[in-house]
């Protein structure tokens, strides 16, 4: 902490000081660090290692490169998330007023927007990059260069090297023929020993592939396409004329890079409900849910795995049981405490089927932001409930 | 009248503890009377700058292992202080 | 006004140390110019330091013309009453005296735990503002129940609990706990962990309160001033030791002036200098003018919490014992208990004491407790044991303490 503090710029010191005395409900979101680290530092470190990142023809960034600076970037983010929570958990928020509740909600969606955008700056110049590493009638000419010429028909076998029926290997087909795929191949830096020949017995035919060349071409494909659909406003989304055997595996693809956002939208709606829930009981009680939460989510995921159980409903009578346990037994803090362990176990496993039934189910990106903000109002509420009762005496002893 | 002789009764409690030489509790004492008496924070705040100071000496005077002509007058120096700011309290209350 | 200054001077020439607080006494009734009186403290002060070092002989010279002057000052100032002057009128502002309130009120308290069959029965406590209270009693007696019945913690089985003063000025109804509490402060016995820096949590506690921009840092100020934080204020909790924990956890319930402030044993792992020092600011602080409280410390440090509380709570098995002033404590008795400590065997004691009337003399393991008739003083005692050249170690009247009851 006090390393923190010594490298603060002064006005972010002035500013928290300003909130701390002024207005706690703020300065314990820690927005203002998120404002400031995330969205200017981390935006500009994101934004120059982008820049300074090099995406060149012969070295395009793949999909499962973007993947993996995802994940990075995801686990990153997951220490900076930890540490929030952890200091969430250490200042509760002591007001029991709506109004509090609500702004605190707001605060920390609005903290999770600031820190996501770091992962899409970093990578959105990389997209563009990618995108514009060649242009699209090159790039649309490369195409059907390389579809024109990977398969080859069998009567074209007497181009081929004698021996072609034993070896597999590029190096020993006829150069001459095979030259236009290869020339593409160069052109964006893969190397011959990466394509592979192969015999389809059945049709007597040749067919050379390259799993790297697939990938790069993927992955500017996508790139393009995304950025095409950001350009019309998400209403054009395939409005290319790519459309051939690449077409759906690029659909996909682009596809991810939306996902990532929505992933975004479903942390607004969840994660924030999640974190203030957690604020309201001690850290050593929110350990033990987290046990309890991990084995009950084992045992349910073979109750249904073995019994082939309606999945959505089990949880739907789970929501609503522990809504009803805690209206009705809220003034009994034991019940609410085991309550709001109730809700921990649920509302990841909302969160998950959520995101899958999005995913799979084409839910478009605003359905998510308004299920944030639904999500807001109502987590709202149960705050104010549980706050309330809280601080009312409890009839047991041995509270959790 | 009975506020007035509390007053004067903290201030007198707070003068009997200078004259014992107990002058840490003296400015805590201090504190307190400026808390409950003095509406004007300025007092307050030259009372815990006081405290900063005698911290200080204390600190130097420590360091120096023993108690010096300079360590006593600037002592009492700070007493003085303390005392007038005592009177300034009990006549603009 | 002659006559009494030339008696001081005369004592500051033959016994000085003991003269400076005539002298003081003297310019604090007389002196016109407050500057003599500070003075006079001055010279008091240096003088105490210099006793026995041989420095002595300028200052006392200073005292005795310090009494000159204000002699002679205050002897012109009669002259000129006499002759009609009028001293100036100051005007006077009252605040309104709200001590004595009653901040919180229980009436036949009653709690059962029916898991190790303990129960609290029929308590009734009342807390005003600017008193201490002292909840004494061995260990799992009750005392850490009751305190969560207070603060509003555990619900009553049977009883009513009530805040009078904290409902009257808040505006609040009974059982609207949410606010009822935000003038409750409480102290565990074990603290708990925090977070960040001793004064941002003092910061935070604040305007948590509703206490913002320049008062919260002013307030802040001061309490950490106050309790002798100034030196721990950047620190966190890893880095304080014990006692000042305690501190800070003091500073925290205290920064923002509540009206009733529970402690539960606040003592026990502090060294008995910290103690004092702690006990010490309790009283100051309770009884302060402008926010008064009302404070209520459980201790097992008997004599400490007795030297400091207005009243004493006495708790065994649950039920109260005693729950009166400290004074009042053994006013009904009807014998003395002594308790010290002597290399005696209870045997040899025994020999030693015969011919003194006593009713019987117990062996605590640590000292002996000796319960004799309310004709035998405690000076009678002490004289026969000294007769009798018995080496005592410690001696302790206890006949009007809760020491008594333990034992």
């Amino acid at each position: 902490m006090s390393v923190i503090n010594k490298i603060q710029p002064a006005f972010l010191k002035k500013i928290d000081h300003y909130l701390l005395i002024n207005n706690p409900v703020i300065w314990r979101t820690r927005v203002h660090y998120f404002l400031f680290y995330s969205l200017v530092v981390g935006n500009f470190i994101a934004f120059t290692a982008a820049v300074a990142t090099p995406v060149k023809l012969d070295n395009v960034m793949r999909i499962s490169n973007f993947d993996m600076t995802y994940v990075i970037s995801m686990i990153l983010m997951g220490f900076v998330a930890i540490f929030w929570t952890y200091s969430q958990v250490r200042y509760p928020l002591r007001s029991t007023r709506m109004i509090d509740i609500f702004k605190t909600l707001l605060l920390y969606a609005f903290s999770l927007v600031c820190l996501s955008t770091n992962v899409w700056t970093f990578q959105h110049v990389l997209i563009y990059k990618t995108a514009n590493v060649v242009s699209n009638t090159e790039f649309q000419k490369d195409w059907q260069t390389i579809r024109a010429n990977s398969v080859l028909q069998s009567y074209q076998h007497q181009i081929l090297h004698d021996h072609v029926d034993e070896i597999y290997d590029v190096a020993q087909l006829d150069q001459e023929i095979i030259a236009p795929y290869m020339a593409v191949a160069e052109k964006y830096g893969v190397e011959k020993y990466d394509i592979y020949p192969s015999t389809l017995s059945e049709l007597g035919e040749i067919r050379l592939h390259s799993y790297e060349l697939n990938s790069i071409f993927i992955s500017i494909e996508s790139a393009k396409n995304y950025l095409g659909k950001r350009a019309l406003n998400n209403k054009a989304f395939d409005t290319d004329a790519y459309y051939d055997h690449y077409y759906h595996s690029a659909y996909e693809q682009s596809y991810r890079f939306s996902e990532h956002a929505f992933t975004t939208g479903v942390l607004l709606a969840f994660i924030p409900g999640l974190l203030f829930l957690a604020s309201l009981i001690s850290f050593k009680v929110l350990l033990m849910i987290g046990a309890i939460e991990f084995g009950f989510l084992v045992g349910l995921g073979l109750l249904v795995e073995r019994f082939n159980l309606d999945f959505p409903s089990i949880l739907a009578v789970l929501f609503v049981g522990t809504f009803a346990v805690i209206m009705v037994y809220g003034k009994n803090s034991f019940w609410a405490r085991l309550g709001l362990g109730l809700v921990f176990v649920t509302l990841p496993i909302m969160v998950s089927v959520g995101y899958y039934w999005d995913v799979n189910f084409d839910t478009i990106l605003g359905d998510a932001y308004m299920a944030a903000g639904i999500s807001l109002v109502f987590l709202t509420g149960l705050g104010k409930i549980i706050q309330g009762r809280i601080m009312e005496p409890k009839t047991g002893s041995n509270l959790l | 009248m009975e506020i007035q002789n509390k007053i004067r009764k903290r201030k007198e409690e707070i003068q009997l503890l200078v004259a014992a030489g107990n002058i840490k509790k003296a400015i805590k004492r201090s504190m307190d009377y400026a808390s409950d008496f003095c509406h004007d924070n300025l007092i307050l705040q030259s009372l815990i700058e006081l405290n900063i100071d005698y911290n200080v000496l204390l600190s130097q005077e420590g360091r120096s292992n023993g108690q010096g002509d300079s360590f006593r007058s600037e002592r009492n120096t700070l007493v003085i202080k303390l005392l007038e700011h005592l009177d300034s309290i009990e006549s603009t209350f | 006004m002659k006559f009494l200054a030339d008696e001081i001077k005369t004592a500051l020439r033959n016994d000085p140390i003991n003269a400076a607080g005539h002298l003081v006494e003297f310019a604090m009734e007389h002196a016109l110019d407050n500057k003599l009186v500070h003075q006079a403290l001055i010279l008091k002060m240096n003088l105490s330091e210099n006793a026995g070092n041989g420095g002595q002989e300028p200052i006392v010279n200073d005292m005795i013309s310090l009494v000159d002057k204000i002699s002679a000052a205050a002897i012109q100032n009669d002259q000129t009453a006499n002759a009609g002057a009028s001293l100036p009128v100051r005007k006077k502002r009252h605040l309104p005296v709200r001590q004595n309130d009653i901040v919180c009120k229980g009436t036949g308290l009653n709690k059962a735990f029916k898991r190790n069959g303990f129960a609290l029965r029929d308590i009734d406590v009342s807390f005003r503002l600017g008193e201490i209270t002292g909840v004494v009693g061995e260990n799992g007696n009750g005392k850490t129940t009751l305190f969560r019945l207070i603060i509003g913690d555990l619900a009553l089985d049977a009883g009513t609990i009530d805040y009078p003063y904290i409902r009257e000025k808040a505006g609040i109804f009974p059982e609207d706990w949410t606010n009822i509490k935000k003038h409750i402060a409480f102290i565990p016995q074990d603290l708990d962990r925090w977070f960040g820096s001793v004064r941002n949590n003092l910061h935070y506690e604040l305007s948590v309160h509703s206490v913002y921009g320049q008062k919260n840092d002013d307030e802040v100020d001061y309490i950490i001033h106050r309790l002798g934080l100034e030196e721990h204020q950047d620190k966190t909790w890893g880095q304080l030791s014990g006692g000042y924990k305690l501190r800070f956890a003091l500073a925290r319930a205290l920064v923002w002036k509540p009206k009733l402030l529970v402690i539960d044993e606040p003592l026990a792992n502090l060294d008995i200098k910290a103690q004092l020092v702690i006990l010490n600011d309790l009283r100051d602080l309770a009884n302060g003018y402008r926010y008064p409280l009302s404070i209520v410390i459980s201790s097992q440090h008997l004599h400490e919490i007795e030297s400091v509380s207005d009243n004493i709570i006495f708790l065994r098995n649950g039920n109260m014992v005693f729950n009166g002033r400290v004074d009042d404590l053994g006013n009904e008795r009807e014998e003395n208990t002594y308790e010290f400590g002597c290399g005696l065997t209870q045997e040899e004691l025994e020999k030693k004491l015969k011919g003194l009337s006593y009713y019987g003399i117990e062996n605590t393991g640590l000292a002996f407790v000796i319960r004799t008739p309310l004709s035998v003083t405690h000076d009678q005692l002490l004289k026969k044991l000294l007769e009798e050249n018995v080496n005592i170690e410690y001696f302790r009247n206890i006949s009007q303490s809760t020491k008594k009851l333990f034992v």
